[in-house]
């Protein structure tokens, strides 16, 4: 069954495009990773979703209904955590959890949020004034968890949360998942939607131009080599580090790698020169995408 | 409406509401402390004789109602009760969803399962509750403080005093619960709010001041009841209830409606 449907989604602000025929389905137990750069169109979606803002086109489906204007019915079954966690300043974090909690017609007591609390190590007798904006984003993360919702639509739920932190939420997320609960997960950031998504639909410029699975990310197994040899300047040819590999680039002392697979044998290669220093990293979201400019280029 | 929401809205506006009280409570014990010194002094009233009239008239102050203590609550206790309740009712109303907007608080308020119809009716009770409250507040207080410092013959007529203020103050309210879904800044909202219930009140003033431009005062809401025909007629004049209450109503209504098809800023 699909928790999350939508079809041709599309909004307009005046004549500017915020998303245009967006089309996703979302599985009961799946976890989603909805993935762009920043200002590619992921909140005003999740947005639509949650009825803040009302679609210029296109439907909704949530739970199987359309949704057509406001539905909080509908909104009951969801836990949504948005980019950037604004509450009641005054208030403690406590207060703020009572009060959603009694917006689910819930006891606060007979929610599973002091064990959250627990896992994220956060302080709930606080004013929600002097929380950092780590502490902000847990007490968003423990707002939309409390009532068990069925589908849980995080829209950058990691931005400003220590390592530590984005392991245990995950760790937490694994678990929900595992009992049943449906992930719909907005982030920028490719690492995240690894560790977690089953399926993942790239947006960019306000429109999917893929969903797959996240085995299937084009060049996610990239990797960039950055080396500093011990001896200066640029040795491509000298080297003859084009059989290595033929894009190799030079720029300020170091030489860019770019390693799809077999990262041993690269080292291996490399490793015959000396070298001053090495670093490997996964690219970007946004410099896995210039794959898809470079295309839309030609 | 629900009852969560509305305890939630009053914890958030507890400390206008309590500034609001505070401030009207203390002007209306001010005008009580004096009753002793208005009422039948000849001295004042000759001095009094002495300011323009189109001053007197905008503050209410009529010489023969001096003699009373309804007639002295009547004047200028009136005219502030009606300007502050008026005032801190517009505000409040204003800032009710604007507030919302400004401090991007709307996102997480309005994704919970509360429809907008209930959220913005809440909030309406909520404010109701508070207006109604310092009303009858106001009016107790006024009440006790005349029965010990003087003496209250028509209870009937101060009662109508405050409740014609009072109308005026929930018109004035449906004026800022439609400015409220409008405006997304805090802080236009509430200068708007204030803006208009002192504009109001200036246009009052204004139209007193001669013949040819007493036309201005059809645009203030505070020329709905009239103090001296309260005393005289012990009534509320039925086209001030149907306009103040009609505004007041069709302000939510409308304010209701936008609301319902507003996109929420983050």
């Amino acid at each position: 069954m699909s928790i999350l449907l939508t079809q041709g989604l599309t909004k307009y602000y005046g004549s500017k495009k915020g998303v245009e025929k967006i089309d996703l389905e979302i599985k009961e137990g799946e976890v989603f990773g909805f993935i762009g750069p920043n200002g590619a169109g992921k909140s005003t979606t999740i947005r639509m979703i949650m009825q803040l803002i009302y679609p210029t086109s296109g439907k909704i489906y949530l739970f199987g209904e359309e949704v057509d204007g406001d539905r909080p019915d509908l909104r009951r079954k969801i836990g949504y955590l948005s980019s950037e966690v604004n509450l009641y300043k005054q208030l403690t974090g406590k207060q703020m959890l009572e009060f959603t909690a009694r917006a689910y017609g819930l006891d606060l007591k007979d929610t599973a949020v002091y064990r959250y609390a627990e896992i994220l190590q956060f302080d709930m007798e606080k004013k929600v004034k002097s929380y950092s904006l780590g502490n902000r984003k847990k007490l968003g993360i423990l707002l939309c968890l409390l009532h068990r919702p069925k589908l849980l639509i995080l829209d950058e739920p990691t931005s400003g949360l220590d390592p530590l932190m984005q392991h245990a939420f995950f760790q937490l997320l694994k678990e929900l998942n595992e009992e049943g609960m449906t992930i719909f997960f907005s982030t920028h950031v490719l690492s995240e939607v690894e560790k977690l998504c089953d399926r993942v639909a790239i947006i960019r410029n306000g429109e999917i131009i893929q969903t797959a699975k996240v085995d299937e990310i084009p060049g996610r197994n990239k990797r960039e080599v950055a080396v500093q040899f011990v001896e200066r300047g640029d040795l491509i040819d000298k080297l003859g580090l084009k059989t290595i590999d033929p894009t190799v680039k030079y720029a300020h002392g170091v030489h860019y790698f770019t390693v799809e697979k077999e990262i041993h044998r690269f080292l291996a290669q490399i490793s015959s020169y000396p070298i001053a220093d090495m670093t490997i990293r996964q690219p970007s979201l946004e410099e896995l995408f210039m794959h898809y400019y470079e295309k839309e280029g030609k | 409406m629900k009852y969560n929401l509305v305890r939630h809205e009053f914890r958030l506006t507890a400390r206008s509401w309590l500034i609001g009280g505070i401030v009207i409570l203390f002007f209306m014990a001010i005008f009580v402390s004096y009753t002793d010194i208005i009422i039948g002094n000849t001295d004042l009233i000759r001095v009094m004789e002495s300011m323009p009239e189109a001053l007197l008239k905008s503050f209410g102050f009529e010489f023969e109602m001096l003699n009373t203590f309804e007639g002295w609550m009547a004047s200028e206790p009136f005219t502030f009760f009606s300007l502050l309740l008026s005032v801190f009712s517009a505000v409040w109303a204003s800032v009710t969803l604007s507030k919302e907007q400004d401090q991007l608080t709307g996102e997480f308020l309005f994704s919970l399962p509360y429809s907008r119809v209930s959220i913005f009716l809440s909030k309406v009770v909520t404010h109701w509750l508070q207006v109604t409250s310092i009303y009858i507040l106001s009016f107790a207080v006024v009440m006790q403080l005349g029965y010990l410092m003087s003496e209250i013959n028509h209870l009937d007529q101060l009662f109508l005093l405050f409740t014609g203020g009072y109308f005026v103050s929930l018109a004035y309210a449906g004026i800022g619960f439609v400015l409220t879904v409008l405006i997304s800044s805090e802080r236009a909202a509430m200068s708007l709010g204030i803006g208009i219930a002192l504009v109001s009140f200036l246009l009052k003033m204004l139209s007193t001041l001669s013949e040819e431009i007493n036309w201005l005062a059809n645009f203030s809401l505070y020329q709905l009841f009239d103090n001296k025909e309260i005393l005289e007629s012990t009534t509320l004049s039925i086209s001030g209830i149907c306009i103040s209450l009609g505004i007041y109503v069709l302000g939510i209504l409308l304010g209701l409606i936008l609301f319902k098809i507003k996109k929420i800023a983050v």
